[in-house]
């Protein structure tokens, strides 16, 4: 079921009314409805996988258990290592077997031997990289007494599968998700407000810009060798904001629909295309995969507490092993490395940490300085993001041949293809994007009005009038998101 | 919660005057929608000839034109449909209207895959008025049903020759001149799909309602042009044989349009292309075909 559907926008009120009207006074009950309507949810795209859903639930229950029961370190270890196995297990079968068998066959064939390829029609289980970070961040959290396991199924279940967060993430820590299942909700009319805002200013990015950059993006990528230097940069700064706007946009309706079931999920993104340095893009993108890869791997590695040589090795794994989670492709390897060739003179010069602040605090416009520092950021970003879209490396290695050549400064070929009028209003609403993003770069999402002073309910209603003729009017084609896929 | 559910309904009902608001406009500025509108209003007219077709035909076919020649006709094409939204419409009006003697569909190269496609599509303006479906308003909300009559919007507000244009017996009429820049690519021999079975539907129900009907492939810019007959045969879905008037042939057409006056964009012809190819058509294909028997 996709959150910008119509099946959604019926089950999101019956859910609603159930959870909040039904199931009120119980907690286990209200527990129980969402674990229901979450596999309802999950099975709305393929019901078999639900079995797999449930197998990993119960695997990561199970093992909790058992690892905090356990009275030797060896006991304790050996549920761990299990659990973790069979979760990436299933995710290296789903996701990586087949990228792996071609490409063994294919370094066999350099040997000289000839062999046929095992590979299998797997269809990827729809958010299994999300649930299984879930299931991993728990058990490792118990292992590590961090946290104590959880005893009652049905809230674990839920956590695990909410289904807000199902598909897409964010990915969330059992510290700071379980909790929240085991109060009593009350219905804060101030969270679920601002959460309705929040959905409709995710439905914008999703449908509006999304949704639209993704027809020039999908047309330059897909006939990339047809076009030239300046086509291909603008395909790549439309599939820029065409990620952007798929996955924060998702992001944004996931964090606004918990909101109003009481539920407060994590951040994902702070308006990363704001960022004056990477390490600053990386603080503000897919922070819960970011801050969940800085605590799982980055920091049993060491962190950055041994010499440079340890800071260099562990940002590259972090950076490479971020890339392919995305998916078994040597284009995502290469996405992690370039953004860890753009992140080690920061690491090395001891300047990763310098931009913390939100730009500029006091100032409406950005200084000449910072409009050039998250210009250039902007810049790496679209260098990074080609590989990231491209089919294959060498794909990727000749569009940015192609950028870096005289073509580039020639007019844009694709331009032809498309009716004028509708790519004037796709750059407007790109305009209207960055503009209302940068009004509200202090706040959590794009429509959060915090200041009631401020934005009189005239002005309110009326920005939600407008954004709400955009969706409706400049809406793209309905397609996946993104992520979805990873 | 209740002021909760209170501000969703207020949102809710903004929504749906949005969505009238839109509505409004769109009867009352929206060229391609009043067409639609009008079109599905008439009753116990006895026009001789009417046109059908796409966007191609819309701007294309002089109704106008003919009229002033004694031939009274009007011009049924509507933009962005496929031949199935032209059998509907053209069903509608023989229950309402009298039979007229004459059909012309016109089909072109340029646009001949959306129009015959396989797969048919709805008009969703034609489906507004001649289907009227709450259900499908609701789940389907004319803000996004009719996303890109607002950029026809768009452009009367920004364009001052979308202003000036006019509808004139069902013709969209406009001076508006884009010169077809295009170039020929020659020996191009390529016959249109003509096995859409809604083709076959429309020449079956003028056979069988003793209506004249001319297939016409229109002309398109210079690239999409062919180097067939002027006469062609084209087999239908029951594998019958139809003659099609080829004025995309490039020689024939570029006698009568000027690639530098007479286009209003790719493909479309302006008012002036249009008058240009419809007297061609009135005396190479009309006067001179059995047709003529709707001067009797």
């Amino acid at each position: 079921m996709l959150f910008n559907s119509i099946e959604f926008a019926v089950f999101l009120p019956l859910v609603f009314i159930l959870y909040w009207f039904v199931f009120q006074k119980n907690i286990s009950r209200q527990n129980l409805l969402i674990l229901l309507v979450s596999y309802v949810f999950y099975a709305w795209w393929d019901w078999r996988f639900l079995f797999l859903l449930a197998f990993s639930t119960f695997l990561d229950y199970f093992a909790g258990l058992k690892i905090e029961q356990s009275k030797t370190e060896k006991e304790s270890k050996f549920w761990l290592i299990l659990s973790i196995g069979i979760n990436l297990g299933f995710l290296g079968f789903f996701k990586y077997y087949n990228f792996f068998v071609t490409e063994l066959t294919a370094a066999i064939a350099n040997a000289g031997i000839t062999i046929d390829p095992w590979t299998l029609k797997v269809i990827l289980p729809v958010g299994i990289s999300f649930y299984t970070f879930h299931g991993l961040s728990y058990i490792i959290d118990i292992y590590k007494k961090r946290i104590i396991a959880e005893k009652n199924f049905v809230d674990y279940a839920v956590f695990v599968s909410y289904f807000p967060l199902l598909v897409a993430g964010p990915i969330e820590r059992a510290t700071h998700l379980l909790p929240q299942f085991k109060r009593a909700r009350v219905f804060n009319y101030q969270n679920a407000a601002d959460g309705m805002r929040q959905i409709l200013w995710g439905l914008f990015k999703k449908v509006v810009i999304a949704d639209n950059c993704a027809t020039y993006a999908n047309d330059i990528f897909n006939s990339s060798g047809e076009h030239n230097g300046s086509s291909l940069f603008i395909g790549a700064v439309f599939f820029t904001f065409q990620i952007y706007g798929d996955f924060s946009g998702y992001s944004d309706i996931a964090l606004g629909v918990s909101r109003l079931f009481g539920i407060e999920l994590l951040r994902n993104f702070a308006f990363p295309y704001f960022s004056r340095d990477i390490a600053e893009f990386w603080r503000r993108w897919h922070i819960s995969l970011s801050t969940w890869f800085r605590d799982y791997l980055y920091f049993p590695l060491g962190g950055s507490k041994g010499g440079t040589w340890m800071k260099v090795r562990n940002t590259f794994i972090i950076f490479i092993v971020s890339g392919f989670w995305h998916g078994a492709n040597w284009t995502f390897l290469a996405w992690g490395f370039l953004n860890a060739l753009y992140f080690i003179p920061l690491l090395l010069l001891d300047k990763n940490r310098t931009n913390l602040d939100i730009i500029p605090t006091h100032n409406f416009l950005p200084s000449i300085k910072e409009f050039f520092q998250i210009s250039f950021t902007f810049f790496l970003t679209v260098i990074a993001w080609i590989f990231f879209r491209s089919d294959n490396i060498s794909q990727a290695f000749s569009i940015i041949g192609e950028i870096f050549s005289k073509s580039s400064l020639s007019i844009p070929d694709f331009l032809g293809k498309h009716d004028m009028i509708y790519l004037i209003i796709h750059c407007c609403m790109i305009g209207v994007l960055l503009v209302t993003e940068w009004l509200h770069r202090d706040k959590q999402h794009g429509l959060q009005f915090n200041n009631a002073t401020l934005y009189s309910k005239v002005r309110r209603w009326s920005v939600y009038a407008v954004i709400v003729v955009f969706i409706l009017l400049f809406g793209g084609k309905q397609n996946n998101f993104i992520y979805f896929q990873f | 919660m209740s002021k909760f559910l209170q501000k969703f309904g207020w949102f809710l009902a903004l929504v749906i005057l949005l969505n009238l608001m839109y509505l409004l406009v769109l009867v009352l500025f929206s060229p391609g929608f009043k067409k639609i509108y009008q079109i599905s209003q008439i009753r116990n007219q006895k026009f001789e000839v009417l046109a059908l077709g796409n966007s191609l035909a819309l701007d294309g076919i002089d109704a106008e034109y003919l009229t002033k020649n004694g031939i009274n006709t009007y011009n049924l094409a509507v933009a962005g449909s496929h031949v199935a939204t032209s059998l509907l419409i053209l069903e509608d009006y023989l229950k309402h209207n009298q039979k007229p003697k004459l059909v012309i569909v016109g089909l072109s190269a340029a646009y001949g895959k959306a129009y015959l496609n396989k797969v048919p599509f709805n008009n969703p303006e034609v489906e507004f008025f001649y289907h009227p479906n709450w259900k499908e308003n609701i789940t389907n909300p004319p803000l996004m049903n009719f996303q890109w009559l607002s950029v026809d919007l768009l452009k009367i507000i920004i364009s001052k020759d979308h202003r000036n244009a006019t509808l004139v017996k069902g013709q969209w009429k406009t001076k508006k001149t884009i010169p077809d820049n295009t170039v020929y690519k020659g020996n191009s021999n390529s016959v249109i799909d003509y096995t859409d079975p809604y083709l076959s539907k429309i020449v079956d129900l003028c056979r069988k309602n003793r209506i004249n009907i001319i297939l016409t492939e229109l002309p398109g810019s210079n690239n999409t042009r062919n180097d067939l007959p002027f006469v062609y045969e084209a087999t239908l879905k029951d594998n019958t044989k139809f003659p099609v008037f080829n004025l995309n042939n490039y020689a024939i057409s570029s006698g009568i349009i000027d690639s530098s006056k007479d286009w209003l964009g790719v493909n479309h012809l302006n008012q002036f292309g249009g008058e240009k190819i419809t007297r061609y058509l009135l005396e190479n294909v009309i006067h001179n075909s059995e047709i003529t028997k709707i001067k009797e």
